[in-house]
């Protein structure tokens, strides 16, 4: 028998359900216009006159460009580049030029197709290797946005004197979200305020988006994000922009203005994983144990930088995955090139860097005739390790016994023996078994959290419910049941008396962006301090009091309802150096171990994985269900990006931008997957959790290229494996 | 330029006569005409299954369904799942083993699995079977797993 303890349902379980809640395209406001965004045909160029034909020019049409933007040109990010609407320079065939509003939606798309542009073309780098041999310069004098390094120990000396090297290129390619629902947003004004209401993951992002882009202040803009449909990132950025679009149309119609984006244009258009380049040098002594690391890892961040720094940094930081060395140095570069920004993807540059250092360590252990797991064994993070940037992981990193339990209960050494037998017999079909160590660290890089200074807290309302208060956004991952959790535990109180207050970034407390597994981590520590607090001034006010009604019946009568906000306080101890990238890059890491066992016909070259087994070290589990809805969900994620996914891009812009055409998992395509959770405890976050949402993403692609070498024989350094890439890489193993 | 079409068509029990353009469709007509705004667009194009609702008693894309086919059609939504405000037992098993992240996939889904489940009688225990009745829907948040469960728990709920 289970003894599972209650279950904490999904506080948007009913309305999600019955179809009541509200998407922003759900949303219909009287006389309202729709908007849509003229698009660059071309893919570098100098745009020199837009123009309507006279026949559209009444007709009410709203036609927006650069010259009506009230503030600057520019979408505030880490590195603002990105144009609201271009002026002159075409970095990207899709880039906006211009906008147009309209009632009828038809009329808008006439209008699209007969729009006279006149446009100089110039040549093109649409793949960052042409970029990187300077095909043509695009920024800078090389092309290059940015560079970071971290260097630990002497790498070059130990490469030198190592027994054994292996020097491997990895390149991994876009990733389209495919969120369910399209990005979209409202704008319209109300009494002199500016209203947003969207899909979206970081409010305050937005906030100041429009208050840079605008040139008013934050204190006339509103944005209220409506139910969100999925994001994974890519309505971390992205969402920006588009705010902007549908607040020049509104301010400029004087109504309001939907703006909804066709699947075509979202999967073409918007944001995209980072594709890499990712070159390593490792040297080994005789026994195995890795003694020097050289590694280069190179992102494409697209047309503009916008974000992309702080991915390369999260990716250089992953870059040696869960492997201690002492001789290390990381390059990084940013990369222009003539494609749509790239942007946030859950794992944000880790998993591109996971499945480089897992597959090569993988392929090295069978050139020093060792099993892929006792290289591991010699050579992963244990309890005070040391990483490149000279963290000490501390005595919470339980590697080592994920490691054995995994291999343990899936049986692992007898089945890679058994497998190896089995394929030297059998010539239709192959069978291989392939592992993954991977981990994340938690919340953003460095000192990011400590000027991100997040606000979040809670309200005692004059009914005696609980409102709690964060700007954070439950885009499916479900943190306002966490949330309502952790208060609800912490105020010994149930959950029923608790509620999530709806956003508005007028009034609700900025608790940062919804990305970077931070919310449960530092939010959720927030709420957990904010409802102690409560916990405390009511039993002052009432010392003898046990029921916690009666309490707080007592304290409003006599002052009122009550509000108490925390303020994040990083920890004194962690500190790191943005320049040298020495430090504590993160408080905690989270940890994971996948297994995958997979068969591969020899007719088809099709991979059919059998069974997948997840690992994962997420300190003490919140909530469960949830907990394995989201490892689900990022295993599926991985599992596309390692096997199906596959934007072509031709010219600089996505061929295959539908639901067609872009294939990803379906119900059909996913193995069972055994989920286990560790028993651990972090220092740091509620209850002692640690993070979640992106490490599921880092695993997948690595343990199923690994089981394909064994199955097949064969060394893959790239995503996605599809059997036309199978066949060709085994014929001409077999020539 | 469109001329519009009368159709007359019952949606959960209630009977409408409306005027739309005759190619407009039926995902459209239900969210913009009858305000039933709980049909999901993903695609617009039969890929996704978000749009998915009964006609007739089979399942479609009402993204495809174009409104000159509407007369005189039957038609069950999202909207339609529950009798008197209760949640019925699809929507229940959906809540209790949360086969549902961003709910974005989660009406056309409970249609899916309402048609195999009441309207094919579909066994509720083979998983190959379950996999192929949501084939047609793509949820990008749960990696399907306990979506799977939610149908495998109705296996004595409702017959
Ligand atoms: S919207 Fe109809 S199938 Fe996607
Ligand atoms: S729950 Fe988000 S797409 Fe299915």
């Amino acid at each position: 028998m289970k003894k599972d303890k209650k279950i904490f349902h999904r506080v948007d379980a009913d309305e999600k359900l019955r179809g009541k809640a509200l998407f922003v395209d759900d949303i219909y406001m009287p006389d309202m216009l729709y908007g849509r965004i003229v698009r660059s045909p071309i893919t570098r160029g100098i745009l020199n006159k837009i123009s309507i034909p006279e026949q559209y020019k009444k007709k009410d049409l709203v036609f927006v460009t650069y010259k009506d933007i009230p503030g600057k040109n520019c979408v505030s990010s880490v590195e603002s580049d990105l144009p609201i609407l271009t002026e002159r320079e075409i970095r990207y065939k899709g880039q906006a030029i211009a906008l147009i509003a309209h009632k009828d939606r038809e009329f808008l798309e006439d209008v699209l197709a007969s729009l006279e542009l006149s446009i100089e073309r110039l040549p093109a780098c649409t793949d960052m290797v042409d970029s990187l041999n300077k095909k043509e310069i695009l920024v800078n004098k090389d092309n290059i946005f940015r560079r970071l390094r971290i260097k630990k120990g002497n790498a070059d000396k130990f490469l030198k004197e190592s027994y054994f090297k292996s020097e491997r290129i990895y390149r991994t390619p876009h990733q389209e979200h495919l969120y369910l629902e399209t990005q979209g947003m409202i704008g319209y004004m109300e009494n002199g305020v500016l209203n947003i209401k969207g899909s979206m993951q970081c409010p305050f992002y937005v906030v100041e988006a429009l208050e840079l882009g605008l040139g008013i202040s934050r204190k006339r803009i509103s944005v209220q994000p409506t139910t969100t449909g999925g994001a994974f990132g890519g309505k971390e950025d992205f969402p920006s922009l588009l705010a902007l679009h549908a607040a020049l149309l509104t301010m400029k119609a004087g109504k309001p203005v939907k703006m909804i984006l066709e699947r075509g244009e979202d999967i073409a258009f918007t944001t995209k994983r980072h594709p890499s380049l990712i070159k390593q040098e490792l040297g080994f002594y005789k026994e195995g144990k890795l003694v020097a690391a050289r590694v280069k890892v190179i992102l494409d961040a697209g047309a503009y930088e916008t974000l992309s720094k702080v991915v390369l940094s999260r990716s250089i930081l992953h870059a040696m995955g869960v492997y201690e060395c002492d001789n290390v140095v990381i390059d990084g570069e940013l990369v222009c090139t003539n494609t749509p920004p790239s942007g946030a993807f859950r794992g944000f540059g880790a998993p591109q860097s996971m499945f480089a250092i897992e597959s090569h360590i993988d392929e090295i252990s069978s050139k020093l005739k060792m099993n892929p797991v006792d290289i591991r064994r010699i050579n992963i993070i244990k309890p005070q390790s040391i990483l490149c940037t000279g963290q000490n992981i501390g005595n919470e990193c339980i590697l080592p016994e994920m490691l054995n339990d995994a291999l343990k209960e899936t049986r692992y050494i007898t089945k890679y023996e058994k497998n190896n037998i089995f394929n030297s017999k059998n010539r239709e079909m192959k069978k291989g078994i392939g592992i993954s160590l991977f981990m994340h660290g938690n919340g953003f890089t460095g000192n990011g959290e400590r000027i991100l200074s997040s606000r979040a807290g809670l309200t005692l309302k004059a009914n005696g419910s609980i409102e709690l208060l964060f700007s954070n956004i439950d885009m499916g991952q479900g943190c306002n049941t966490v949330m309502i959790q952790i208060a609800s535990k912490a105020l010994q109180i149930p959950p029923e008396n608790i509620y999530v207050g709806k956003i508005d970034t007028l009034s609700t407390p900025d608790s940062g962006p919804t990305v970077a597994s931070r919310t449960t981590l530092i939010i959720g520590d927030l709420i957990y301090k904010a409802s102690k607090k409560l916990k405390r001034i009511l039993q002052k006010s009432s010392p003898r009091e046990d029921d916690f009604n009666k309490k707080a019946g007592k304290y409003i009568s006599e002052h009122g309802e009550l509000t108490i906000i925390e303020d994040y306080r990083h920890p004194e101890e962690l500190s790191f150096d943005d320049e040298t990238y020495q430090g504590e890059a993160y408080r905690s890491y989270s940890l994971g171990c996948n297994i995958a066992e997979i068969e591969v016909q020899l007719d088809t070259f099709q991979i059919d994985i059998r069974k997948f087994h997840a690992y994962y070290d997420i300190g003490t589990v919140i909530n469960k269900p949830l907990s394995e809805g989201q490892i689900r969900g990022g295993i599926m994620q991985g599992i596309g990006y390692a096997m199906y996914e596959n934007l072509i891009f031709e010219n600089g812009v996505v061929r295959n931008n539908s639901m067609t055409d872009y294939i990803v998992p379906t119900a059909m395509d996913m193995p069972q997957i055994n989920v286990k959770f560790m028993k651990n405890k972090s220092n740091y976050g509620p209850y002692g959790a640690k993070g979640l949402g992106e490490l599921p993403m880092n695993g997948p692609p690595a343990a199923i290229n690994n089981a394909l070498r064994q199955a097949l024989g064969i060394d893959f350094h790239s995503i996605p494996f599809l059997p036309e890439r199978i066949l060709e890489v085994w014929m001409k193993k077999n020539e | 330029m469109n001329d519009f079409i009368k159709i007359n068509f019952w949606v959960n029990g209630k009977q409408y006569d409306l005027e739309v353009p005759p190619l407009k469709p039926l995902s459209r007509i239900l969210r913009e005409d009858l305000h039933l705004t709980g049909t999901k667009e993903g695609c617009r194009e039969g890929e996704c299954g978000a749009c998915s609702v009964i006609l007739n008693a089979t399942l479609i894309n009402s993204c495809l369904y174009p409104a000159f086919k509407l007369n005189r059609k039957d038609i069950i939504t999202i909207e339609g799942l529950q009798v008197d405000e209760k949640l019925n037992p699809i929507q229940e098993a959906f809540k209790e083993v949360m086969a549902l992240q961003c709910g974005f996939c989660t009406p056309g889904l409970l249609m899916a699995v309402y048609y195999y489940v009441y309207i094919l009688k579909g066994d509720c225990e083979d998983r190959i079977q379950i996999k192929n009745a949501i084939g047609g829907n793509i949820c990008r948040c749960t990696g399907y797993e306990q979506i799977i469960q939610a149908i495998e728990s109705l296996k004595d709920k409702v017959r």
